[in-house]
């Protein structure tokens, strides 16, 4: 499937395109994207899940397609050109999951799933491709069977994991695997491995990095330092077919950083809660009280998230983590209020304003 | 108009000016769905037109680029 295929999909990337280029190959405030979780059940236990999924947080919370169907309207409006339907587990119930494409109406957009695999046969696969679905991600953590299984505890989701990204492939869909990266694998030959594997099957591979938050919280020795950027970047100019959101996606030396994602991607809850990202848990505002337009506007009121970030705030920024993200009880369902953070940052703005003002006098 | 166009492809496409006659969508690594849109953007930018979505899906080689290009280029 490609972009040319949804002529509205490839009229707002253009726009995307124009954007980025007229600002200095930055992202700025431009929206790019919508994650939405639209049920937390999972049938795995991964040790990182940033949604707290294991602990059985609000699973039994489902999105109504009808209001998916509105924030689609509304996201299409601000011209928001990629969907990642995500989780829990997004192939639970598929007949939902069809209800929910269906809802988005996919020909607007470039819509992806994040998925475990373990569902996803052939079959699922080509429903995915009928419903519009153009890309599948799944994570794969280790080349290690018994690693990648251990870590998500349910026996053979590495062998399911692997093998759904070939019928995602055989159903002509773009097959995305995903690899979590943080301090204590970045540079390993695990990860060596599995770049391989991606691009031997000619698959597209994502990098996350790893972030304290969820399942993880507070465990900021995870996450990259400056070395393992660099290193990551190296192997983005060696292999070629390596994505991360906040890299420069139009940079044909594979160099250039966007910046920071937060706000320009919207990350939905069940709840119907607006985050800045998916791993930053600051809530921006609710679609069931306010426009998706409001919601960000309010977002990039706050300075962290509206100037540029050549680190990731969540996975590379430990300034910002450890101030923003290391709250107690903090989760995509018990988010910190960003207007409290524009309050205290306004105040601060004052504060030093009063402090110049009365010593100049 | 020609030369520009060719030079623009060879650019966007990374094949040399000789080839540019050669390769179609999808035939070289370049040319995926980023590439085309770079290089359309890039016409729209070098000539000051806006070319309409219909056209844009048609254009699959330089031949068919160069005939939508006269319908905007006087």
């Amino acid at each position: 499937m490609a972009l040319i295929d949804k002529p509205e999909v490839f009229r707002k990337f253009k726009e995307f395109f124009n954007y980025v280029n007229k600002n200095d190959g930055k992202i700025g405030v431009k929206q790019r994207g919508i994650d939405i979780n639209v049920n937390n059940a999972c049938n795995l236990r991964c040790k990182h899940c940033f949604t707290n999924s294991p602990l059985g947080d609000h699973i039994k919370e489902w999105m109504d397609p009808k209001v998916i169907s509105r924030i689609a309207d509304e996201a299409h409006e601000l011209g928001i050109f990629e969907w990642d339907l995500q989780g829990g587990e997004p192939l639970l119930r598929k007949k939902y999951l069809w209800k929910v494409l269906d809802a988005i109406g996919t020909e607007r957009f470039y819509m992806y799933v994040t998925t475990n695999g373990y569902y996803l046969d052939q079959a699922a696969a080509d429903k995915m491709a009928e419903h519009g679905v153009d890309r599948v991600s799944v994570s794969i953590d280790s080349m290690d069977p018994k690693e990648h299984d251990d870590f998500r505890g349910r026996k053979s989701s590495w062998e399911r994991a692997l093998r759904s990204l070939e019928y995602v492939q055989k159903a002509g869909m773009d097959p995305f695997l995903n690899i979590t990266v943080g301090h204590f694998n970045a540079k390993s030959d695990d990860v060596k491995l599995l770049l391989d594997y991606s691009k031997d099957n000619k698959y597209t591979t994502l990098l996350n990095v790893a972030t304290p938050a969820g399942m993880w919280s507070n465990l900021t020795e995870i996450m990259c330092d400056d070395e393992d950027r660099a290193y990551l970047i190296e192997m983005r100019k060696k292999y070629k077919n390596i994505l991360r959101n906040l890299w420069n996606p139009f940079d044909r030396k594979n160099e250039a950083i966007l910046g920071c994602n937060t706000v320009n991607r919207l990350y939905i809850t069940p709840l119907g809660d607006v985050l800045a990202c998916p791993y930053v848990h600051i809530k921006l505002g609710n679609i069931y009280e306010s426009s998706l337009k409001e919601i960000s506007t309010t977002g990039f009121q706050f300075s962290r998230f509206r100037n540029y970030s050549e680190k990731c705030l969540a996975g590379e920024d430990i300034d910002f983590a450890k101030k923003f993200m290391s709250t107690p009880g903090t989760s995509i369902f018990n988010p910190i209020d960003v207007k409290e953070l524009i309050k205290k940052e306004k105040g601060i703005i004052e504060l030093d304003t009063h402090l110049e003002t009365a010593t100049m006098k | 108009m020609e030369d520009k166009v060719k030079e623009i492809f060879s650019n966007v496409f990374e094949v040399e000016i000789s080839e540019v006659d050669n390769i179609e969508y999808q035939s070289v690594e370049a040319w995926d769905s980023i590439g085309h849109m770079m290089m359309i953007s890039e016409l729209e930018t070098e000539f000051g037109i806006s070319i309409d979505m219909d056209d844009v899906i048609i254009i699959s080689k330089l031949s068919e680029c160069l005939d939508i290009l006269k319908k905007y280029i006087n």
